[in-house]
């Protein structure tokens, strides 16, 4: 017999394939949990603050990433 | 403006309706591949997932059934690539339906092993071309190779087969 036929009766074809449910909802979730974090007020803040100290001070830049 | 031309500008609504007309095809084509339901829902979120993040690729010229079917077909492979990794079989291969004389459970039980051991592109053609029986235009559409690629592959595929097959002893079966 032929591989492709004994392939064929040892593993027959998946019918029917019909999905059972909407999967719309699993996929709106997906989408939501993607959303881009949004940063507020405080992180801005937080950070507007760091980088001005980097500003003032650059020569704490090496020690800053040695430490990090 | 069309369906299409909404979901590649982003629209959710649009895309809500774009799912909602081809999940159903998507979940099947990818059940063909994987050969299991449960991971085939799963893969068809993937899929959309990837489809929607793509959506500003999307010409709303082409047709949209075959790009989801490229992209579904990839997913599929990856998951098949994943789960040989991490079991080193693909899942839920089912059964012939009948029962079988021992002899012949044992034959297909080895014609199982051996497509088991096919590299995962191979299988994949495989699946398509000589279990299901899909013409070799959709399968190379599918894939993005040629039609000479995928008859390459099958011709491949069913040599490996036979030679898996006469390594596990059913040399006289083929």
């Amino acid at each position: 017999m032929p591989p492709d036929e004994l392939l064929r009766k040892a593993m027959p074809p998946v019918e029917p394939a019909e999905l059972e449910r909407d999967l719309w909802p699993r996929m709106r979730r997906r989408i939501e949990q993607e959303r881009p974090i949004r940063a507020g007020w405080l992180d801005w803040a937080v950070a507007a603050a760091a980088m001005a100290w980097l500003l003032a001070f650059p020569q704490a830049i090496p020690a800053l990433l040695y430490h990090l | 403006m069309e369906l299409l031309e909404r979901f590649a500008l982003g629209d959710r609504e649009a895309f809500e309706a774009v799912f909602q007309l081809f999940q159903g095809e998507v979940y099947a084509w990818i059940v063909r591949i994987v050969r299991d339901r449960a991971a085939a829902e799963d893969l068809t979120v993937e899929t959309f997932w990837k489809i929607w993040r793509a959506r500003g690729r999307f010409d709303p010229a082409r047709e949209f059934g075959a790009w989801a079917r490229r992209i579904a077909t990839h997913t599929a492979i990856d998951y098949l690539k994943r789960a040989r990794r991490e079991t080193g079989l693909p899942p839920n291969l089912p059964e012939a339906p009948l029962p079988d004389p021992a002899e012949q459970r044992e034959l297909h039980d080895a014609v199982r092993r051996a497509f088991r051991a096919l590299p995962v592109k191979l299988q994949a053609v495989a699946t398509l071309a000589l279990i299901e029986q899909r013409p070799h235009a959709e399968i190379a559409e599918a894939l993005g190779i040629s039609r000479a690629a995928v008859k390459s592959r099958e011709f491949r595929a069913v040599h490996l087969l036979r030679k898996k097959l006469s390594l596990l002893g059913w040399s006289h079966a083929t």
